[in-house]
């Protein structure tokens, strides 16, 4: 038996149901007022869970697992700099503005993608190019064509 | 009614209908594509202009809209394994296996064929036999709902490629996103933890973007720059994207036909919709197929399968409205909004009384399947190209559509967090191998199953025989055990 990161994994899809577990208890029981009521369903689910994350963690335990490479998902440090690009997106988006956000956004994520072709300084420029053309394609894509309203930024 | 359904094409000759019956075609071909962006969100948006609209230009744009949002949803699936809806998440499975070995442009024509073949009969039925298979969805009580929910859940878990453990974690993880937010039967809050921003629950838009857009865009973030580059570099020309009509008849007339009568029954039950038709069109394909060994990794007939279904739905969605009044889904809601804006009542008497009025609807519908393949024989190429795109400009364009689209259509920047959030969660699930398309399967079909499930209940003082007393039900539970057996127990080893 030995503890892989797939069995690791399965313990925190288990904690994760604990957790689920504790808010729906906060609600009533099921046919305490005559009817199912808002819990009995996550209950129910709570047991799925509970059956399919053991079920994971048995069959890893127990080496009988078949792991199936999947090809595209690997875990990159450019990865962790899209998560943060993305968060600060959304984080700057109003205060910011669709242009001003939406410029340095396209500009790190293009970036972060050319750097691996050009080079980081080459790809400076052309992903400059790219996140203006992307910000005027957006803006004319959703404020132009489609009349949708975007923020303009708290200056 | 033949007359009225003649006139209904007839009118589709006037220039200025046909010309609404394109730009609807295109408006909903760019919107199913994006990824984020839905035929829902298109025809929402036509809404506010309906007004100004005459009702034929209207509901010829609305249906057109439909028509090729759903075809649509599948092309940036196969290119670039991002289905631009969830209904084209299993075209996307099997498609992109294609368009990794090089039968892009095969794809592609046959995925607009199969939507051709599945959007004309599904128009055929809408016309022929609306009423009287509307009369059948009326026998189905609140158990027999439940039992074709249950059975699409179960469906989901045993189609998906790989352990069906976890296959079951990703769909109860779906449902159990689905239970956060207010309960529409009690006043009572659930998982929102006091936010005023969850109590209105995970809506659907931020959790396709997120599972979908977001997590495509972070796992490309760990894949090499030569894993893009080892995408199809052929050159493609139109007449590629002709079907090769001994892959048709290897997929078979009856693969397309009976795909077509899921479609369009599953389109015609409430809660239904194009993702439940498509896989169980595929799970029925997969059970009677020769070859179930190349399903998930290329199967022309399990493309062909789900395709034709869900294109099959669009025509079955509309029975139910136009015939009983009950919208089905999403976009259905928003044509009966279409059709109360210009005082037409959907339900029992429109088709008896208003035949010539709703008759251009119909045609429509039948004329943009049409549309479908010619628009891939047109547009494929383009479509391909998709692909090879440069990767900075690919990349930074889907994470500022996926991410300014979940704004504009929401208004809201905790709904970019919320996509962000789900992104996240689901990069790590793939990053362990967990298929992520049950997981969107049970964020959708959640609220239906705990809807029924309490119904019934209700209904039954609590006796949990009442799920099974009905015959409807009882032939649907057989049939979820014959998938199970034929998909699991007795499924052929993959060689």
């Amino acid at each position: 038996m030995t503890m892989n990161r797939q069995a690791l994994f399965a313990l925190l899809i288990l904690a994760l149901d604990a957790a689920y577990l504790q808010q729906a208890l906060l609600l009533p029981l099921p046919f305490a007022r005559g009817e199912p009521g808002p819990s009995l369903m996550p209950l129910v689910l709570v047991a799925a869970l509970a059956i399919g994350a053991l079920g994971v963690l048995v069959q890893e335990l127990r080496g009988t697992a078949h792991h199936e490479d999947d090809e595209d998902a690997r875990f990159g440090l450019r990865t962790i700099a899209l998560i943060v690009l993305t968060g600060a997106f959304a984080w700057a988006f109003e205060p910011l503005g669709y242009v001003y956000a939406t410029l340095g956004y396209a500009f790190g994520v293009a970036w972060l993608f050319e750097q691996e072709r050009l080079g980081p300084l080459k790809a400076v420029l052309s992903s400059a190019l790219i996140s203006a053309g992307i910000t005027g394609v957006g803006w004319l894509f959703f404020v132009t064509l489609f009349d949708l309203f975007l923020p303009s930024g708290n200056f | 009614m033949l007359a009225d359904l003649l006139g209904g094409f007839a009118a589709l000759a006037n220039p200025e209908t046909f010309l609404y019956l394109v730009g609807g075609f295109l408006m909903g071909l760019v919107f199913g594509a994006i990824p984020g962006l839905t035929a829902t969100l298109a025809i929402a948006l036509l809404l506010p202009f309906t007004f100004a609209m005459e009702l034929t230009n209207a509901l010829v744009m609305v249906m057109a809209i439909f028509m090729s949002g759903i075809y649509a949803g599948s092309v940036t699936g196969i290119t670039v394994n991002i289905p631009g809806a969830a209904s084209g998440a299993i075209t996307t499975m099997e498609g992109y296996a294609l368009m990794k070995r090089g039968h892009g442009a095969k794809a592609l024509s046959l995925d607009a064929l199969a939507s051709s073949i599945g959007g004309v009969l599904g128009a055929a039925v809408l016309m022929f036999v609306a009423v009287p298979m509307s009369q059948f969805a009326l026998m189905f009580r609140t158990p027999d709902k439940f039992a074709l929910v249950f059975m699409a859940v179960v469906t989901v878990v045993i189609v998906a490629k790989g352990s069906i453990w976890k296959s079951l974690v990703t769909v109860t993880l779906g449902l159990m996103i689905s239970t956060v937010g207010f309960d529409n039967m009690v006043a009572q809050g659930r998982f929102d933890f006091g936010s005023a921003n969850l109590i209105e629950g995970v809506q659907l838009l931020p959790a396709v973007i997120g599972l979908f857009a977001i997590c495509e865009l972070l796992l490309q973030g760990g894949a090499k720059a030569r894993a893009a580059a080892d995408r199809p570099a052929f050159k493609v020309r139109h007449r590629d994207f002709w079907p090769d009509w001994k892959d048709v008849r290897d997929i078979g007339f009856w693969t397309y036909v009976k795909s077509s009568v899921i479609g369009v029954l599953i389109g015609m039950l409430p809660g239904g919709g194009a993702s439940m038709a498509s896989f169980v069109a595929y799970a029925e394909a997969k059970r009677v197929s020769k070859k179930p060994e190349e399903y998930g990794n290329g199967s022309h007939e399990g493309l062909a399968a789900a395709e034709t279904a869900n294109n099959a739905m669009c025509g079955g969605a509309v029975v139910p409205l136009l015939t009983l009044g009950i919208p089905g889904d999403s976009v259905t809601a928003i044509i009966f909004g279409v059709l109360l804006i210009h005082g037409l009542v959907p339900g029992p008497g429109l088709l008896t009384n208003e035949m010539a009025t709703i008759a251009p609807m119909f045609a429509a519908l039948m004329v943009a399947a049409v549309f479908v393949f010619l628009s891939v024989l047109i547009f494929g190429p383009y479509y391909i190209w998709l692909s090879r795109m440069n990767r900075g400009v690919l990349y930074a364009f889907i994470g500022m559509i996926a991410m300014v689209g979940t704004y504009a259509s929401t208004y809201s920047v905790f709904q970019m967090w919320m996509a962000l959030a789900i992104g996240i969660f689901a990069w790590l699930l793939r990053l362990m191998a967990y298929p992520l398309v049950p997981m969107l399967m049970g964020i959708i079909l959640g609220p239906y199953l705990e809807l029924y499930m309490r119904r019934t209940l209700i209904t039954a003082n609590g006796d949990a025989m009442a799920f099974v007393t009905n015959p409807i039900s009882i032939g649907l539970y057989a049939m979820t055990a014959l998938f199970i057996y034929f998909l699991r127990i007795k499924a052929p080893k993959v060689a």
